[in-house]
């Protein structure tokens, strides 16, 4: 059975429900961090399974072809798995704030990328969650890979999902920026329960 | 005398959610803009007394809204309403000359309450 993907105006709800999420997130990035973070407009759009490795490709063309990737499943009223993407660049600039060198170990590095994409995954799921009334829980994040094209790290998924919900999110730090995309894959009954979530949501105003 | 309202957010489902949230009763002619070009061009018309601004937002934010309204002399009660809850987000907006910071998501309730707190509306 193919699912109706949301709507306009689902989509609109959920758009803000994902800044509301992400401001927390840029919170516990700057408390993290000890800098100032800029939030700006996260972008999202909905992509079948099928073709989201193609889509997430298109997304970065041109930004290089070395990425670091973080999965992390979530399970419950809303089940899928999350990919958080950092590119070269951001890793770099993750590593400087914290005040790592390259004489650093990988461990150090690695820790790092499992420590940000659990604040982000879990600010942006839970405060989405939360908003709608529903209940979510998280695996542990694992790291897929580090200096990867994006193909070899999203291939990895635990299995096929229906829909994938696209993320893009920049932090402007004032030393500098640090973009991430969050790649979330959901099943059909995890969207038809954020869609009676976000209607209720909104039926609360 | 209505109070001109100006309500400044580039989410559509977020201006929806605070004109229901508007308390009732209370007087006012509301414009709505959304990103802070249209909100300056708004309050150099005189079309925002009272403004409920978010933070976040494309072609110019609610700390370029702040800076234009100081620069420029404009008139304009501040109240911010935002998700960005870092804790230097909000010194930054009240030294910038806000009277408020309401965290989002907000309710009925917390923009009355906030709304009292700043003296631009009475719950009597």
């Amino acid at each position: 059975m193919k699912i109706e993907p949301l709507n306009e105006e689902e989509n609109e709800i959920l758009q803000e429900v994902i800044n509301i999420g992400m401001g927390q997130a840029g919170a516990s990035l700057a408390k993290l961090l000890d800098v100032f973070v800029n939030l700006s407009v996260p972008r999202v759009s909905w992509v079948s399974d099928v073709d989201f490795v193609d889509q997430v490709e298109k997304l970065v063309e041109g930004h290089g072809n070395s990425w670091a990737g973080v999965r992390q499943a979530f399970y419950n009223q809303l089940e899928g798995e999350a990919f958080a993407i950092y590119g070269a660049n951001g890793c770099q600039q993750l590593a400087g704030l914290m005040g790592y060198t390259d004489d650093d170990e990988d461990d150090a590095e690695e820790e790092l990328l499992l420590d940000v994409t659990n604040i982000l995954v879990g600010a942006c799921l839970v405060g989405v969650a939360k908003q709608i009334g529903k209940k979510l829980d998280f695996a542990a994040p694992t790291l897929v890979g580090i200096g990867k094209p994006i193909e070899d790290l999203l291939y990895r998924r635990e299995r096929e999902w229906d829909q994938c919900l696209l993320i893009e999110v920049n932090f402007c730090l004032e030393e500098g920026d640090f973009s991430c995309h969050l790649v979330m894959l959901m099943s059909e009954a995890s969207i038809e329960q954020l869609r009676s979530g976000l209607i209720e949501f909104m039926e609360s105003y | 005398m209505s109070v001109a309202l100006l309500i400044v957010d580039d989410s559509g489902f977020s201006r929806k959610a605070m004109l229901k949230s508007i308390p009732e009763g209370w007087d006012v002619d509301i414009t709505q803009a959304t990103n802070g070009e249209e909100a300056l061009a708004a309050l150099r018309k005189g079309l925002g007394e009272v403004v409920l601004l978010d933070l976040t937002m494309p072609v110019l934010d609610g700390f370029g809204v702040l800076e234009g309204i100081r620069d420029e002399g404009l008139k304009a009660k501040v109240v911010v309403v935002s998700a960005d809850i870092q804790p230097k987000a909000k010194l930054r907006v009240i030294s910038l000359g806000a009277l408020a910071f309401l965290q989002k998501p907000f309710n009925k309730e917390s923009l009355a309450a906030t709304l009292a707190e700043c003296g631009v509306y009475s719950e009597d």
